[in-house]
């Protein structure tokens, strides 16, 4: 099999190009292109005859610096990868911040409902709620501006849960997890996003890749063998990053995205984990 | 000669009140005898084109109380597809008022039943309002919990309510023959399935309004003894009619017997009001035509006029509406459909047999 596969995406794009860098070998038959921009600048671009070009200073200097292109023949690829484009269970958790559904394990009694402070609605409504939200975000805003131009198959991957290190963080940020995983609600808000995020995908005219199952802890974050070392795009590429970077993954994370896209292109399903360090995490 | 039109104010004749008066603002044609300021906490309900009054109100810069505030993450189109918003509860349309005497009625009772879960495409929703839910719910058990949290929530907001804006809407309407319960839409369009043995048509008189007014009016002061309440009558017309008669005679009818039971029932009343929006949108007098092409639905100008001059006579003001700039790539579009007003109702459109020329064949 041979497959073209250009990854478009924010600073989590990182991840899969580091890991084709190291070892593009274990994806024999397949060529990888990546094509990255900070915020919103993949949208400073127009798409004329499957070409999309940058209209923007912020987005020429981001082709150019970040990934060494002018311009990307769209229509040369067989797939086209949005990652890392704010897909992210954030969403979700938001929704869960503020709205309660049947069938969550911290829901009170029916004698206690009445006094709970979220307000209780359907589990359509908080998933409508989800669509809409992530709707608005770059994956499927993205996907739509490609959709106007191409007739390339898209995939829109799952943003890396935060890494297990936040779970014994005190960032704010943080806190709505920590609750929210402390009420026994993390697996339905999981199953909330992974679910959300397809149909919002779906409607956008791409494909949605929930993030790999083995590299899930506590279902609301990421092992910390996928998040340490953590790389993000940037013009050194080499720079550490901080290491109270709860976002970002690492190749081996990256390595796993490859595999779900060529699965996905193959129809097979991915590759398992049995290289994965027993988890103490 | 001494008589008695000698001393009546302008308003009461028709050339001084009508023929020569501006009819913009159609001064005198409403003087409240109720108090509203920003302040009064305002409750709606009713027909459809009760919405309006609570978008306009909020504009005006009033209190209207919201029993079941979309969460605040919840983006606005879908706050509205769930029927968050569009009324001061989450209960629907509430076209008749023997529709919304029962609904108080479940309030201070706080009941549910099980009976009136419908089963719709494979999910159950609340037979007294299908569809605020438009997925429904995934059980009958899912149904009745979630009443039970609208009925607390209204009930919340009706201790809470200076003055109670009810709009009648119509006259027909389907009961349960066993309990006599009603429904906002006929079984077997929202939900539910019909059945002839089980479900009467109903078309309320105008002695049965005025007796569900006064009965509505009564179990209003059980929450707030002070409550005050005003009457409109929707001018919006059927989208169908169940009695046998010509839709537009249906609808004459049916407007009639909701005007005059709210006369009878405001003359009769203190503590309550009328605001004659059906008068301002139908009579030609006020200009128009306020009607879209459909002839059915109010136009936005049709609604501005209206509430201006039901504002106007309250000494309040309604700030313009904000329209969202038109949006780069990030923001979202969602049709617009008559102005955004969810009516139950028109689902029964869907059943009619149009011919090709527009028409219904028969």
């Amino acid at each position: 099999m041979t497959a073209r596969i250009c990854f478009l995406g924010t600073s989590h794009i990182a991840a899969p190009r580091r890991a084709w860098t190291e070892n593009s070998g274990r994806w024999p038959g397949v060529t990888a292109s990546f094509v990255g921009g900070h915020g919103d600048t993949l949208l400073q671009t127009e798409i004329t005859r499957g070409v999309m070009r940058p209209v923007s200073d912020a987005a020429r200097s981001a082709f150019h610096t970040l990934s060494g292109v002018d311009l990307v023949n769209l229509d040369g690829f067989d797939a086209l990868v949005l990652t890392g484009c704010q897909i992210s269970l954030s969403q979700a958790v938001l929704v869960h911040k503020s709205m309660r559904w049947i069938g969550l394990p911290s829901l009170p009694s029916a004698a206690n409902l009445p006094a709970m402070k979220p307000a209780l609605v359907s589990h359509a409504a908080a998933r409508a709620s989800l669509c809409a939200m992530l709707d608005d975000r770059l994956g499927p805003v993205l996907a739509r501006h490609l959709r106007s131009g191409t007739n390339v198959p898209l995939w829109i991957t799952s943003q890396p849960r935060y890494s297990i290190a936040a779970a014994k963080s005190d960032k704010k940020h943080v806190v709505p997890y920590l609750l929210a995983r402390r009420m026994g609600d993390g697996p339905a808000i999981s199953a909330l996003f992974d679910d959300a995020a397809a149909r919002t995908a779906s409607a956008a005219g791409a494909t949605f890749i929930p993030q790999h199952p083995g590299t899930i802890r506590q279902d609301m974050f990421t092992a910390l063998t996928f998040m340490r070392g953590a790389t993000r795009l940037a013009v050194d590429p080499d720079r550490p990053q901080p290491s109270n970077d709860f976002i970002h993954a690492n190749a081996r994370y990256g390595a796993l995205v490859i595999d779900q896209v060529v699965a996905a292109l193959t129809g097979r399903a991915p590759p398992t984990l049995p290289d994965m360090e027993p988890s103490a995490e | 000669m001494s008589n008695p039109y000698a001393d009546l104010p302008p308003r009461a004749f028709w050339r001084s009140g009508v023929a020569m008066a501006d009819r913009s603002r159609f001064p005198g044609l409403y003087e409240p005898r109720l108090t509203l300021t920003p302040a009064t906490a305002v409750a709606t309900a009713g027909s459809c084109f009760a919405q309006h009054i609570s978008r306009h109100l909020r504009r005006a810069g009033c209190v209207v109380l919201d029993a079941e505030p979309a969460p605040a993450v919840m983006p606005e189109p879908v706050a509205q597809a769930f029927g968050y918003g569009v009324f001061s509860g989450r209960y629907g349309n509430i076209y008749t008022p023997r529709q919304m005497r029962q609904l108080l009625e479940d309030v201070l009772r706080r009941r549910t039943d099980p009976r009136f879960v419908w089963a719709r495409d494979g999910a159950y929703v609340d037979a007294f309002r299908p569809t605020v839910e438009p997925e429904g719910h995934s059980s009958p058990d899912e149904v009745l919990v979630h009443r039970t949290w609208h009925l607390h929530r209204v009930l919340q907001m009706l201790r809470r309510t200076d003055l109670f804006v009810f709009t009648l809407g119509l006259t027909e309407c389907w009961e349960d023959r066993e309990t006599g319960r009603v429904f906002p839409v006929c079984p077997g369009i929202a939900g539910g399935t019909f059945n002839p043995d089980e479900h009467v048509f109903r078309n309320f008189r105008t002695t049965e309004i005025i007796r569900d007014l006064t009965t509505i009016h009564t179990h209003l002061h059980r929450f707030n003894p002070n409550m005050q309440m005003l009457l409109t009558v929707s001018p919006v017309p059927l989208t169908a009619t169940n009695s046998g008669d010509h839709v537009l005679t249906a609808s004459a009818a049916s407007k009639a017997i909701l005007r005059a039971a709210a006369d009878e029932f405001v003359k009769t009343t203190p503590g309550t009001d009328y605001f004659p929006a059906f008068e301002i949108v139908t009579h030609p007098a006020s200009g128009g035509p306020w009607f879209e092409p459909n002839m059915r639905s109010v136009s936005a100008a049709g609604v501005e006029k209206v509430m201006d001059i039901f504002l106007s006579a309250h000494g309040l003001v309604a700030e313009p509406a904000i329209t969202p700039p038109a949006g780069p790539a990030l923001a979202s579009a969602s049709d617009e459909d008559e102005e955004n007003v969810s009516c139950d109702e028109v689902l029964l459109d869907a059943f009619a047999n149009h011919g090709p020329q527009g028409g219904v064949a028969r």
